[in-house]
Order: structure tokens, then sequence, then C-alpha cells
């Protein structure tokens, strides 16, 4: 008997036909087909820069301050659509702290960024503050069965207010909140490299991050979120 | 500082005010209890398997009680010993009136329960008037001083008992809690709460009274069986009530583990209406053809034509609509509302159906408690279904014949075929009628 991780109903296992003569192995549902309805996976066309979802492909307006402001622009790819279940599942997951939510989109998670071929990994990592509350990197907690490197690392400038605490005016005055680790210049130095961060909302944390690996001379620079 | 907010209660760090500093009488413990492959949550009882609820870094979490903000290794419960620092109030009931002399007798009863800190199970059928019954035994509680909770499973539950036990205690401060308020927490000698609530608390209660016990959530909870015991003090005592105990609390009955009293007639003293039964086995394929059962056709018919209101129950929300389309092929004229847990238009539907603006109303379980409405009969198609237990068919049929001016109702149900909840309801409703009639 499996239950389901956000409403907590039985989930029905029963193989269908299909399952049993095909060859594929066979994926343990985390969600109820009823919870899974309520995400919104997002399609073409999107914005070119944060990967929002838009009538016609070309850069929003958000996207279109931020290659003025850093002078190159951050291709972001996400999962989702930030609707009311994505919305309900970060609290979930990342305020009331229910880890075991990690493995619901680890595997689309992992598809979306092994179909970009990075060379090289790097998750948002969290604050000193909450490794001690929450006890877990919610970015690295989805990751599962890819190989990332921590190079980046927040500095602990005793920030208790979280950023998704802010408001929009806020968030985008933020100050830089993370420095390289060691040997970065030489690890990212002409690769392709994927920042992969939970929910892309103004980009404000994001482009803090691109802006310390911009500096040292990747040859490409993407980033993955879950949700946009 | 006043440390009042952790009297008799276990709080996690992150549910104390901000830059508190507990003082040294502040007891602190783990939250949860590791042992070789599992690990338990020391306020809901939960153990689970280390692999499934592991943190990073050799930390765990509780995955159970996770809404009312996680327990984890992370942090650890802040607890103060009950003090019972109340004012005594010599007497502090305010209201004003009377007893049947059954319920007197009952209430005699459960005041004497809670003097002596028993633990007692009162069986009052659907609407004998439980609140009143309690209110001298409560009263009486207080002026010793005692600390006091009464619980329900149901949010509804606690909104509607506050309003009235402030009104029979006037003069005592009430401290009313359930997971959708934004009130913060106050110290109080009589606190109502959802069940759920009881889990922060600690060795808190002398007296603890849980209201519905046989309703859900709560029935069948281990989380909140065990948040019951540990609210109450080593000492203290505690009252269940219910109109219909389920099979494991009946068992502790019979092992003499808790007493038990029965109100077995209502409060204008007649006996509960029988349910009488009516075999329709092929409904489920009838309904689906836009057919009703016949027998069912012809009682809609006669309460129509005699304007004779009723509930309709159907097992699922999905039946809801097939039913409104099989009974307008029978009734083109009919108007019928429905009314399911999701409905936004919920309340003004029942209110509609309150006011006889309507003659029947056709729903789910939802209304299964806690309504009244005057002079109904009831009806439930399907009532077979696993979805009623048989403590849910014994409220069902509890609806009819609440008021004085028509004690009597019909309460008829629909089978596919007899299940075993449906015979233990009846059976039930014919063991309090027994009991009633030699009180008659």
């Amino acid at each position: 008997m499996i239950q389901c991780l956000l409403c907590n109903t039985i989930i029905d296992n029963q193989l269908s036909l299909v399952q049993i003569l095909s060859f594929k192995p066979i994926v343990e549902k985390t969600i109820c087909d009823d919870c899974a309805d309520q995400f919104e996976y997002l399609k073409p066309p999107f914005c070119d820069g944060c990967g929002k979802k838009q009538i016609v492909e070309e850069l929003c307006s958000d996207c279109q301050m931020w290659r003025d402001k850093s002078g190159y622009l951050l291709h972001n790819r996400s999962l989702l659509a930030y609707n009311e279940a994505t919305k309900q599942f970060m609290q979930q997951y990342k305020f009331a702290g229910d880890f075991r939510l990690r493995q619901v989109f680890s595997d689309e998670l992992r598809h979306l960024i092994n179909d970009l071929h990075a060379d090289l990994i790097i998750p948002i990592p969290v604050n000193e503050y909450t490794w001690k509350t929450r006890g877990f990197n919610q970015v690295v907690g989805m990751l599962n069965n890819i190989n990332y490197e921590n190079l980046l690392i927040s500095k602990n400038n005793n920030q208790h207010k979280l950023q998704s605490h802010k408001k929009r005016y806020e968030r985008l005055f933020t100050k830089q909140p993370f420095k390289l680790g060691d040997q970065s210049l030489k690890k990212i130095k002409d690769k392709k490299i994927i920042l992969v961060d939970d929910v892309y909302t103004t980009g404000r944390t994001l482009y803090h991050a691109a802006d310390l690996v911009q500096s040292c001379q990747p040859s490409e620079l993407m980033s993955v979120t879950l949700a946009r | 500082m006043n440390e009042d907010f952790l009297y008799g209660r276990r709080l996690l760090i992150q549910e104390l005010p901000l830059n508190y500093k507990p003082s040294d009488q502040v007891g602190i413990s783990p939250a949860m209890e590791l042992k070789k492959t599992m690990i338990r949550c020391t306020r809901c009882n939960y153990t689970s398997s280390i692999s499934e609820v592991a943190l990073p870094q050799n930390q765990y979490f509780c995955p159970k009680c996770i809404a009312l903000g996680r327990v984890s290794t992370l942090t650890k419960f802040y607890h103060l010993p009950e003090p019972n620092q109340f004012p005594t109030v010599a007497d502090p009931l305010t209201w004003q009136g009377t007893l049947s002399p059954l319920q007197q007798q009952c209430s005699l009863e459960v005041c004497h329960c809670l003097q002596r800190h028993f633990k007692h199970l009162l069986w009052a059928v659907t609407g004998a008037g439980k609140t009143e019954m309690l209110f001298a035994a409560i009263s009486q509680a207080l002026s010793r001083g005692e600390r006091l909770a009464i619980a329900s499973p149901r949010v509804d539950v606690c909104l509607e008992l506050y309003p009235r036990l402030q009104l029979a205690f006037a003069n005592i401060e009430i401290c009313l809690l359930h997971g959708r308020q934004d009130e913060p927490y106050s110290y109080r000698q009589l606190t109502i709460c959802t069940t759920h609530q009881l889990l922060r608390f600690y060795h808190a209660f002398d007296n603890l009274i849980v209201d519905e016990v046989d309703a859900f959530p709560y029935a069948e909870n281990q989380q909140l069986y065990f948040a019951t015991q540990q609210a109450i003090k080593p000492s203290g005592g505690c009252l269940f009530l219910t109109a219909t105990p389920g099979p494991k609390l009946l068992r502790q009955v019979k092992r003499k583990e808790i007493g038990i009293s029965y109100l077995p007639l209502r409060y204008h003293g007649h006996l509960l209406p029988e349910i009488k039964v009516k075999l329709a086995p092929t409904w489920r394929s009838q309904i689906k053809q836009k057919k009703l059962p016949r027998t069912l056709v012809q009682a809609i018919k006669i309460r129509l034509v005699q304007h004779r209101p009723f509930l309709l129950f159907v097992p699922h929300v999905a039946d809801l609509s097939l039913f409104k389309i099989s009974l307008s092929k029978y009734f083109p004229k009919q108007e019928c509302v429905t009314v399911h847990a999701a409905d936004k238009k919920r309340l003004e539907k029942v209110q509609l159906m309150r006011d006889q603006k309507i003659l029947f109303l056709v729903t789910t379980s939802i209304l299964e408690r806690g309504v009244t409405f005057p002079d109904i009969d009831v009806l439930v198609l399907g009532a077979d279904d696993n979805v009623f237990s048989s403590a849910a068919l014994v409220q069902i049929a509890g609806r009819a014949g609440r008021s004085l001016s028509r004690p009597t109702g019909d309460v008829l149900f629909w089978l596919g075929s007899y299940s075993v909840n449906v015979r233990a309801a009846i059976k039930q409703i014919k063991f309090v009628n027994q009991k009633g009639r030699k009180l008659q």
C-alpha cells in the first residue's frame, strides 16, 4: 500500500497490460493522479531567457532588463509553471520540511538536466541557518543520480530573512550572497555549466550565482529550476 | 519573563517566541528516540523506518505530525509542568436552564466521574443534549481549580461549542485552539480544541472531555489516542462522549477499563427511529441507466405529495449528479438540490433546507452529524457502501425525529446487499432503544 505524499490517499498501483508487456522499468508513483494533474508542465514557446511560458518565443521584459544590467543572458529552463499546486508543493517540501517530497520530481528534473549535456552541474547552496533548521538543501535533495559539485558557498551574513519572505523590490536589491569555492576557476573555465535552483522568481539569486560563474569564463552557462 | 505558554505543554524551538531564553526550570527533552532501524517521534508516537525519513548528515524527521510543525532530531522539546495557577471562582456556572430527570441523573454521574478522575464513556443517543449535561461537572471541576479541556475531532463542533460554553461560563476565559486560526495561544483554565491540538500538550489537564470520539479523524487514529493520553496528567481523568461508540471503546468497557453511562432517550423522551431496510440489488446499474429502484420512487412520491421534508444520502459525490438525472426522469418538474463537502454553496444550501424553502436535499455523508432539521425523514441509497461506517449510519439515522413536534420519523435504507456495517447499525439502534424502553 502506497500513500500519495501530497494528499495521503492510497495509490492504486495495479499494473496495466502495457506495463506488464513492455520491457521498461516500472516507475513507482509517489503522488496520486489527481495531485499530478494539478501541476502544469512548461512547454514551448517560452522566453529564451528565463523559460517562462509565453505566447510567442521572444525575450520577456524582465530578461531584457537582466541582459542590459549584467551584459549576458542566463538561459534558464524550468520543469513546472509556478501555479497554486507548485506553491503548495514548495510550501510542504521546503518550509514544512517534508524531505520525502524530493523524490516527486527528481526523475523528471534529471531528464531535463541530462538533455542539456552539461560538463558541470552546480546547485545553489543554502545558508548555515537553513542547514541548522531545515536540515537539508532542497536543490541537492532533488538531484538524484546526478553528479554535481558544490562550487558555490553561501556567505554567512547572518541573514535570517529568507529570499521567499521578501517583497519583489527587496529581492531585487539583495546583495551577493555567495562566494566561489576552491579551484573554481580551473573547474569552470571553458566548460558548459548548469546552475540548478528550486524556483526562478525574479532571477536575482540565479544572476548573483551566474555573475560569479561568469567571472571564471565558462564556455556556456545555463540554469535549470523546478518551477518558473 | 512570563513562561505560562509552556505550562503543561511541550513545544519545539521554532514554536517559542523570538528571542526567548528559557529559565532553569524549563525541561528540555529530545524530540525523537532512535532505535536500531526505527525512529520514534515523542510527540505523536509514530515509529518510522529510518531509511524513509532520513535527512542528510544522519538527521531524521517525523512525517506523520508534520502539519503541526516538523519534529526532527535537529530540534528539542521545551516543557514546564502544569502549576494550576488559576484564580478560584466559587460558582462559575451562569447557565440558567433546566435538565430533564434523565439528563439530571446522567449529569450527576458525570460530576462523580470528573471528581474522581475516572476514565468514563457517556453513551448518549443523537439529540440527547450532551453539552448541557456537562455543565454541572465542568463548573465543579473549575471551582476545584482543575485545568480542563474539551476536545473534538471536528473543527465545526469546536466552533459551535465555544460560544455555548462561553455563555454558560460568562466569567471564565476560554481558550479556543484549532488549526485554522490566527489568534495566539493563551494559558486558560478551560480549553476547547481539536484533537490534533492535544499533540502540543503534555500532562496538562486534570480532566479531558473528548466529544464525538467515533468521528473522523479521531476514530482509529493511533497518533490522536496517544495525544489524548499524553495531554492528561498521570492522575487525571478522561470522559468520552459519543452517540455511536466503536468496537474498541466497547471492548474497553467490557474489560472494565473504563466506566460507562447510558442516555438512551432523546431530550424529548422518545426512542430513536429504527432503520427499515429495502433491498435493491441492482440500484448501481439502474442509476447508470438513469433509473431508480421502484420502491425509492414510491417513497419519494409519497413525501412530495404530502409535503414531508427529507434528506437523501448517497455514497459518493459522483452519485449526486447521476441521481439528479435519474430523478428528473420520474419527476421532471421537481427541483433537486444536491450538496457535497467541496460545494462552494454548501452553507447556503443547508440554510435553504433549514428555512424549509426546499423540500429535500440530496447529499453525501457530510451532513451525517452536527445538523438538525426539525421534522425530516431520512432516506439512504446504497447504505451498504464502504464509505458508510456503522457509526455514520447510526448518525445518519439520528437526523430523523429530533423535534418535540414530530419525535418520530422514517429511516429507510436501500441496499445492494446486507453489509456488516448496516447490520451493526441496526443492532446498535435496537440496543439503545431496548435500554430506553425500560426508562420510558
